[in-house]
């Protein structure tokens, strides 16, 4: 179940909680295709804590 | 016409000539409340009556003494019920903040009310501003409508004249595309150009605080008023703007009626300013970054509260507690990839920006859905989920920082249309500049206090 070694409030007994987990995994897939999506951008710029200084030099 | 439909502006100079007064205004904006909540339900919470009544006849007592108090004396202004009141219940829209009273005002709040304003009340919201179309809200244009999110509070209460202007909250557009689906003007400055400070964040990196009005004339004053005294002052741009207007067959799915408004609002800019054609940068990956950086920073917010939540807590709606707790699952590498794409749509735009002044595109693809529809339908057969569409066009304001307005502009199937435009840095007011001229003032279709119709002004 979504994160239930770390204390989030899904309880198994609550029928709520089936449904939730089932809606919170489906936001997982589509988060891990967005991250998916954004790969060849990412990774075709400058790093992200680039400093300005390294340009001047 | 009543005078809870005019402007801030046309309402300021009535009050300053003596051809209105603060407790007849508030009266205005109460009676229209009365006529048309029952309908539109734009309102959380609104302030007691009486308390009201008698802070608009002190600031009518000593508005003989003040010389010109300014544009926002007197005005009654709804805030969004994100952002923290001391004198009403500031409870995001959520059971798990029920009954929640701050011990102060936000500062945008403590601006209004230094300035003049008579608090109103607060605005409905999406729970924690976290979706596009607000529940329970509807559309004063056509009540089966959503009034879109997730400041659609604000944005019905300006459009249905039960106040005259509203702050509201923009993380992916829920400023401006509320303001486009009701007809009015909204503002969502430069990252950090309004104080921020006791506003419930959705995504820190994201989040800007904005206005909702009726006119971009409006917009510049209640912005003007609200933004921290510490930024340069503000100035129109003398010079002739350049207008990059966002090709059509770049955009993506888009309502016909609404290419119509946009495509009539380029060829109204052209008889003032130098048009040209250009493309959006990177449009397609807007909303990907827009997504990755705003669902683990409000789970990052949020969770102490999912952490440890009280024993009699109640429950967040079903589908915001599911999207909180998977952004709790975000891996870091992930994040920092979202931040990176970021880097590169922000520098697509600062080499977009350095050819033209002003980028003009549609605010939203379509006009306001049908409230139950549970995806918008294409003509093509295919359905897209309204929380990666409806923000196609205005997710890369948040994302690069930049200003970005939404003006009415016009009908489509007798909905209104907004266009959008986007500035450098600190350009409000050339966006609003160039709003001015295209904008058109759009009356709500209910309660029996239509305008004529609508007119260019």
């Amino acid at each position: 179940m979504i994160d239930s070694t770390q204390g989030t409030h899904v309880r198994e007994s609550d029928p709520r909680s089936a449904e939730l987990e089932k809606r919170a995994a489906q936001v997982q897939q589509d988060l891990a295709a967005t991250y998916a999506s954004l790969t060849e951008l990412a990774e075709a710029h400058a790093p992200c804590f680039e400093s300005p200084a390294r340009g001047a030099a | 016409m009543e005078s809870n439909h005019l402007s801030v502006h046309e309402a300021a100079r009535a009050l300053r000539d003596g051809k209105l007064s603060v407790p007849d205004l508030l009266a205005s904006c109460l009676d229209r409340l009365d006529r048309t909540e029952n309908d539109v339900n734009a309102w959380a919470h609104v302030a007691d009556r009486s308390m009201l009544a008698e802070k608009a006849n002190r600031l009518q007592a000593a508005l003989s003494r003040s010389g010109d108090p300014g544009v926002l004396y007197g005005m009654p202004f709804g805030v969004k019920d994100l952002v923290d009141t001391a004198d009403l219940p500031t409870e995001a829209g959520s059971e798990v903040f029920r009954g929640r009273r701050p011990a102060q005002d936000a500062e945008c709040v403590r601006s209004s009310l230094d300035h003049g304003g008579l608090l109103l009340g607060k605005t409905r919201t999406h729970e924690f501003a976290y979706g596009v179309r607000t529940p329970g809200v509807a559309n004063p244009w056509e009540l089966s409508r959503t009034a879109g999110g997730s400041s659609g509070g604000s944005a019905a209460a300006v459009a249905a004249g039960s106040c005259m202007w509203a702050i509201g909250t923009d993380t992916l557009g829920s400023v401006r595309m509320p303001a486009s689906l009701c007809g009015v003007v909204g503002l969502k400055p430069t990252a950090g150009a309004i104080p921020e400070q006791g506003v419930i964040p959705l995504a820190w990196s994201l989040d800007a605080v904005g206005v909702l009005t009726r006119t971009c004339e409006d917009a510049a004053s209640t912005f003007a008023a609200l933004r921290r005294s510490t930024l340069p002052a503000l100035a129109r741009t003398p010079r002739r703007l350049r207008v990059g207007v966002a090709r059509a067959d770049g955009l993506g799915r888009v309502q016909d009626g609404v290419l119509a408004v946009v495509d009539h609002a380029a060829r109204t800019l052209a008889e003032s300013y130098d048009v040209t054609d250009v493309d959006i940068p990177l449009l397609e990956h807007h909303v990907p970054v827009g997504f990755g950086l705003l669902v683990p920073e409000a789970s990052s917010w949020h969770e102490p509260l999912l952490r440890n939540p009280a024993p009699d807590l109640p429950p967040y709606e079903q589908g915001i507690h599911a999207s909180l707790l998977a952004g709790l699952q975000v891996r870091a590498v992930d994040y920092l990839r979202a931040a990176r794409a970021r880097r590169a749509v922000v520098a697509a735009f600062a080499e977009l920006f350095e050819r033209i002044d002003v980028l003009l595109t549609p605010t939203t693809p379509y006009v306001a859905p049908v409230a139950s529809e549970p995806a918008v339908q294409w003509p093509d057969g295919t359905a897209e989920p309204f929380e990666t569409s409806m923000c196609r066009f205005t997710a890369c304001a948040n994302v690069t920082g930049l200003p970005a307005v939404s003006v009415p502009a016009g009908l489509a199937g007798g909905l209104p249309v907004g266009v959008q435009l986007i500035g450098r840095a600190h350009s409000e007011l050339d966006i609003l500049q160039v709003g001015s001229r295209i904008e058109m003032r759009l009356s709500p279709p209910i309660g029996g206090v239509r305008d004529d119709g609508p007119s260019f002004r």
